[in-house]
């Protein structure tokens, strides 16, 4: 089974990802003759506070991502409407050589804000494909899957 | 022959994988790019000073590795840092008593509370 390892920091469990377009606009934009956007490199954070996995606006808005239904969403600062998307992402080891966490057609909601600290909230969607061992003493997690 | 969409994505994202990773990784800023994002103390609130003198030293706090702890805030006094939220409320106890002093994570931002605003519904 593969496996990522990294350091479990101060502010979490952060992972380095990469995010990018979903299969079908790939496809639409190749069809057209249009150059795919770039992957946005982004600050990943597991959060099993999350449902569903949650991206920053200004990540979307530089993959020019469409946005999908709208969902209500309960937060603790009240009701507020989220939108839905589909994008890949690659969850990648810090050096060369290691495995990768890579998923193609991925559903996510927009966070309502850009926040400081984290681009992309991997939520029980994806926590639960996968296992997560966390050793707090010696500061680190492993991700299997 | 013409390529898939699954071939596709998986291509782009392997090519962008490559790249990034001949670059060397930055695991943390270096000491000169500590960028901070505190906002000023509420106006009348009661650790005003002490929130000052926070976001004053907390560049310093971070230099000297830090980062993530907890640092014990009371005006007049030197900052102690401790390694628990625990620990600081502790000692704010045991030095300060019930007079106000503030125990704040050493951090260049404010970080919301478990990212609990964007939980989505589970309903």
């Amino acid at each position: 089974m593969p496996r990522l390892t990294f350091p479990f920091a101060a502010d979490g469990l952060l992972v380095p990802a990469m995010v990018g377009l979903a299969t079908p606009a790939m496809q639409a934009l190749q069809a057209r003759g249009h150059p795919l956007p770039r992957l946005v490199r982004a600050k990943g954070m597991l959060d099993s506070g999350s449902t569903v996995t949650a991206v920053a606006p200004w990540v979307l808005a530089q993959l020019n991502a469409s946005p999908g239904a709208t969902a209500p969403t309960q937060t603790a600062s009240g009701n507020v409407v989220v939108r839905m998307y589909k994008i890949s992402f690659t969850i990648h080891p810090l050096v060369r050589g290691g495995p990768t966490l890579f998923r193609r057609d991925w559903s996510v909601t927009n966070l309502a804000k850009d926040p400081d600290d984290v681009d992309i909230l991997f939520g029980l969607d994806l926590l639960h494909q996968i296992v997560v061992t966390i050793d707090g003493p010696a500061q680190s997690f492993t991700m299997d899957f | 022959m013409s390529e898939d969409g699954t071939d596709l994505v998986w291509r782009v994202h392997q090519e962008a994988l490559e790249q990034l990773l001949q670059q060397p990784i930055q695991r943390t800023p270096p000491d000169d790019e500590v960028h901070l994002n505190l906002p000023p103390a509420e106006p009348g609130s009661p650790v005003a000073a002490e929130w000052e003198i926070f976001r004053q030293e907390v560049v310093r706090l971070i230099r000297e590795g830090n980062r993530g702890k907890f640092a014990l805030v009371k005006a007049g006094h030197p900052i102690t840092v401790w390694d628990s939220l625990r620990d600081a409320a502790q000692a704010a106890q045991l030095l300060y008593g019930e007079a106000p002093s503030m125990v704040q994570q050493i951090l260049p931002y404010l970080r919301p509370l478990s990212m609990e605003s964007y939980r989505p519904c589970r309903a």
